[in-house]
C-alpha cells in the first residue's frame, strides 16, 4: 500500500530513476570490457603456452644431439626472460623428469599436471599458473615424452583485480554524478509545475478572477494550466451566479417581509376599525403566501438538482391533460381578451409526471398571459415528432430581446425587473420549467423575436412502459 | 370533535387551538412527545395533529408507539421538512396525512374534515346549502327555485363550496378539487372563475353567498347584515 499522507517527490523519484538507469548502462559497458579483457588474456596465455610446447616438441623430435638445446630451453628460459615467468619440464616416457626449470618441482610438482591441462592452478607457493601438458612420440621408444609447461598469470590476476576495483569506484562515482545531474534535470523539468502550484495556492473564493500565467512553459504544462484556467472560468461563472442567486433570494424575501412589518407596525400605532384591521391582516396573509410560494419554489429547484429526485411517471393522454389546463385557464384568458387555442392529436400518449407536467405548462401559460396584450393569442400545441414529444406554448407578446434570451431560464432573471415584479411571479417560473424538463431527461427550447412573440417548447422522449 | 395538538412551538399550538376551537373542535395541546403520547393513548380523540420535531420524544416515535399499541386514531403530521423519504416514512409508520409548514390554516381544516369524514361515505344525490339546491344526477343547481345556467366546471366549483359551506377554502385546494391542478399557481386564475360564478349565482339575487376571505380563499355562507 502506498503511503497516501506523504506523497513522494516527483523530482526525487525522477533523479533516482535517472541514476539507476545510468549506472546500469555504465555497469553493462564496463562489465563487457572486463570480460573482453579476461578473454584476451586467456587467448594470449594459451597461445604462449602452445608456442612453448611447439618449440620443445620440435627440439625433442630432433633429439639426441639437441639435448643440450632442450636443456637450455627448459632450464635457462626463465633466466633469459625473467619478465615472463614460464616453467617447463620434460618427462621421459616412463615418467622420469629429464629436464626441468630450476625450482619447478618445489612449486609445481609433476603430479599437478596429471589431472588437468589448459586450466589455471594455484601452486604450492601460492602463485597462479596456467598449465599445459602434451605428449610427444619419441623415436625408438614405445613411451612418449611428456611436456609440462606453466605460465605465471599472477600479474594478470593482480591487474584484473585492480581493474575491477577501479570499475567499482567509477560506478559509485558515476552513480553519484548521475544522481546529482538527474536531480538538477528533474528540478528544472518540474519547475513550471511548482510555479503552477504556487499560483493555484493563491486562488481562493475572493480571488477567483486570478489566472495561472507561466513564463515559457513546456507544452504539457501549458496544456495543464490552460485546462485549469478554463475550470477557473467556469468556477468563477458558477460562483458569480450563486452569489447573485443568494442576493436575489435575500432581495425577494426582503420585500414581502418589509411589507408585513410595515403594515403591521402602522396598524398597531393607533386603534382602528375592524374593517381596517381585517384589511391589514388580509394583506399580511397575502405577503406570507408570497413568501411561502417563494420558499416552495426554491426548495423545488434545490431538490430537482439531486439526481435521485423521484419523477412519478405514469401513462398520460396528452389530449386529456391539455384539455384540463385549457379549462382551468380559459376564464383567465377570456378575462384579458386573449384567445386561447390548443391543438393536440387525439391518441398522443407519453409517460410523464402529471403534477410536474401541469406545473411546467401552467408556468408557461401564466407567463404567456402575463406578456400578451389584450386581443392577442396564446396557443398550446402538442405533437409527436419522430418519437419525441413537443409541447409548445406560443404567445403574441412583445418577444424577448436577443441579449436576454440566453439567460431567460436562470433563476430570478427578468428582462425588465421593475415591470415583471409589478405583474407578479417569483422570477423562478422558467427556471422551474427547465428543471422539470431536465428531471424527465428532456429539454426546453425557446424561439423568440422582438415584436413577433415568443414560443417555448418542452421536448420529452416518448417512453413506452 | 376532540382534537389533540402535539407541538412544542408556543405560537403554532396557540393559534391552532384558537382557530380550531372557533371551527367547533374541542382542542387539547401537548407540548412534548411524552405528554403527547400519554394523552393520545389514554384520551378519546377523534384526530391527532402531530409535529415531527418535538422535545423528549419525536413525532415519529410518538406515531410508532401509538400504532404499536393498536390505536387507530387518525394522525395528521406537520413538518417543516418535506423530503420525500420523510414523507414516505410518515405514511409507513401509519400517518393518515401530511402537511408541510408553512401551510394555510384553511388547508389544515379542509384536510381534517377529509380525515374525519373517511369511513362511511354516503354518496349524496342532492344537497341543500342556504337557498341553493343541487341535483347531482342531473348536474343541475337552483337558487330560490330558479335554475342556474352553469357550465360543468362552474357546477363543480359551486357544489364544492356548497358542500363545505361555512368553511374557507384556499385557491390551491379549489384548483386541486375542481380542475385537478396539483400545483400552487400564483396567478389569479381561480379568482376569475369565482368572479364568473358570482355573476351567475350572486348578482341576479341581491344577497351574495360567495365571499372572499382576503389572503385565505373563498367561503359560501349566508351572511346577514
Amino acid at each position: 500500500m502506498p503511503d497516501r499522507s506523504v506523497p513522494r517527490s516527483l523530482a526525487v523519484r525522477l533523479s533516482w530513476w535517472y541514476a539507476v538507469s545510468s549506472c546500469l548502462l555504465i555497469a553493462i559497458v564496463t562489465g563487457f570490457l572486463y570480460l573482453a579483457l579476461l578473454r584476451n588474456f586467456d587467448q594470449q596465455n594459451e597461445r604462449y603456452l602452445a608456442e612453448k610446447v611447439a618449440i620443445l616438441r620440435s627440439l625433442l623430435e630432433q633429439s639426441g644431439n639437441q639435448a643440450a638445446t632442450v636443456k637450455w630451453e627448459v632450464e635457462e628460459e626463465l633466466a633469459a626472460h625473467p619478465s615472463i615467468r614460464v616453467l617447463s619440464r620434460v618427462l621421459s616416457g616412463d615418467g622420469i623428469p629429464l629436464y626441468e626449470t630450476t625450482g619447478m618441482s618445489a612449486d609445481l610438482p609433476a603430479a599437478f599436471f596429471r589431472r588437468q591441462s589448459g586450466v589455471e592452478v594455484r601452486s604450492i607457493n601460492g602463485r597462479v599458473y596456467r598449465i599445459r601438458r602434451e605428449s610427444v612420440p619419441a623415436k625408438g621408444n614405445p613411451h612418449a615424452f611428456e611436456i609440462q609447461t606453466a605460465l605465471d598469470v599472477g600479474y594478470q590476476k593482480d591487474l584484473l583485480t585492480s581493474y575491477q576495483n577501479q570499475l567499482w569506484i567509477a560506478l559509485a562515482v558515476g552513480f553519484g554524478i548521475a544522481l546529482l545531474v538527474g536531480h538538477r534535470i528533474a528540478h528544472r523539468g518540474i519547475e513550471p509545475v511548482k510555479q503552477m502550484a504556487a499560483a493555484v495556492k493563491g486562488i481562493g473564493s475572493q480571488t477567483l478572477n486570478e489566472r495561472i500565467r507561466l513564463v515559457n512553459p513546456p507544452a504539457e504544462v501549458a496544456a495543464l494550466s490552460e485546462t485549469f484556467n478554463q475550470t477557473l472560468d467556469r468556477l468563477q461563472d458558477a460562483f458569480g451566479r450563486l452569489s447573485q442567486f443568494s442576493s436575489d433570494i435575500a432581495h425577494e424575501l426582503r420585500t414581502p417581509v418589509n411589507n408585513i412589518r410595515g403594515e403591521l407596525e402602522v396598524a398597531l400605532a393607533r386603534s382602528r376599525t375592524t374593517i381596517q384591521y381585517q384589511d391589514v391582516i388580509g394583506s399580511a396573509l397575502e405577503e406570507c403566501q408570497r413568501v411561502s410560494r417563494l420558499i416552495e419554489s426554491l426548495l423545488f429547484l434545490a431538490r430537482a438538482e439531486h439526481p435521485e429526485t423521484a419523477v412519478h411517471r405514469e401513462p398520460l393522454h396528452l389530449s386529456i391533460e391539455l384539455a384540463k389546463l385549457v379549462l382551468f385557464y380559459e376564464a383567465a384568458a377570456h378575462d384579458r381578451s386573449i384567445t386561447l387555442e390548443y391543438d393536440v392529436p387525439e391518441d398522443l400518449c407519453a409517460d410523464l409526471d402529471r403534477n410536474l407536467l401541469q406545473r411546467a405548462l401552467g408556468n408557461l401559460m401564466e407567463n404567456a398571459f402575463r406578456y400578451t396584450p389584450p386581443g392577442g393569442k396564446v396557443t398550446l400545441d402538442a405533437k409527436n415528432n419522430d418519437g419525441r414529444l413537443l409541447l409548445t406554448v406560443t404567445d403574441t407578446g412583445p418577444g424577448i430581446p436577443p441579449a436576454h434570451v440566453e439567460r431567460i431560464f436562470d433563476r430570478f432573471y427578468r428582462v425588465d425587473s421593475a415591470r415583471s415584479a409589478e405583474q407578479g411571479g417569483t422570477g423562478l417560473g422558467l427556471a422551474i420549467v427547465k428543471s422539470i424538463a431536465q428531471l424527465h431527461g428532456g429539454a426546453v427550447q425557446i424561439d423568440t423575436a422582438e415584436g413577433r412573440g415568443t414560443s417555448i417548447t418542452l421536448l420529452f422522449e416518448i417512453t413506452k412502459s | 370533535m376532540r382534537v389533540l395538538v402535539i407541538d412544542d412551538e408556543r405560537k403554532t399550538s396557540s393559534y391552532l387551538k384558537t382557530g380550531l376551537s372557533e371551527q367547533g373542535f374541542v382542542v387539547d395541546v401537548a407540548r412534548n412527545g411524552e405528554d403527547g403520547l400519554h394523552l393520545a393513548a389514554h384520551g378519546e380523540y377523534d384526530l391527532v395533529i402531530l409535529d415531527v420535531m418535538l422535545p423528549q420524544r419525536d413525532g415519529w416515535s410518538v406515531l410508532a408507539n401509538l400504532r404499536g399499541e393498536g390505536n387507530r386514531t387518525p394522525v395528521l403530521m406537520l413538518t417543516a421538512r418535506d423530503d420525500v423519504p420523510d414523507r414516505v416514512k410518515g405514511f409507513e409508520l401509519g400517518a393518515d396525512d401530511y402537511l408541510i409548514k408553512p401551510f394555510a390554516f384553511s388547508e389544515l381544516v379542509a384536510r381534517m374534515h377529509n380525515l374525519l369524514r373517511r369511513g362511511p361515505v354516503r354518496p349524496a344525490t342532492t344537497l341543500c346549502a342556504a337557498d341553493l339546491e343541487f341535483d347531482f344526477g342531473r348536474q343541475r343547481a337552483t337558487r330560490q327555485g330558479r335554475k342556474l345556467d352553469l357550465t360543468p366546471m362552474e357546477f363543480r366549483l359551486l357544489s364544492l363550496l356548497a358542500r363545505r359551506a361555512g368553511e374557507v377554502l384556499s385557491r390551491t385546494y379549489i384548483a386541486e378539487q375542481v380542475w385537478d391542478m396539483n400545483f400552487d399557481s400564483d396567478s389569479n386564475v381561480v379568482e376569475v372563475h369565482i368572479r364568473r360564478l358570482r355573476a351567475k349565482v350572486d348578482d341576479p339575487f341581491g344577497t351574495p353567498l360567495i365571499h372572499t376571505v382576503r389572503g385565505v380563499g373563498y367561503v359560501l355562507e349566508e351572511r346577514h347584515a
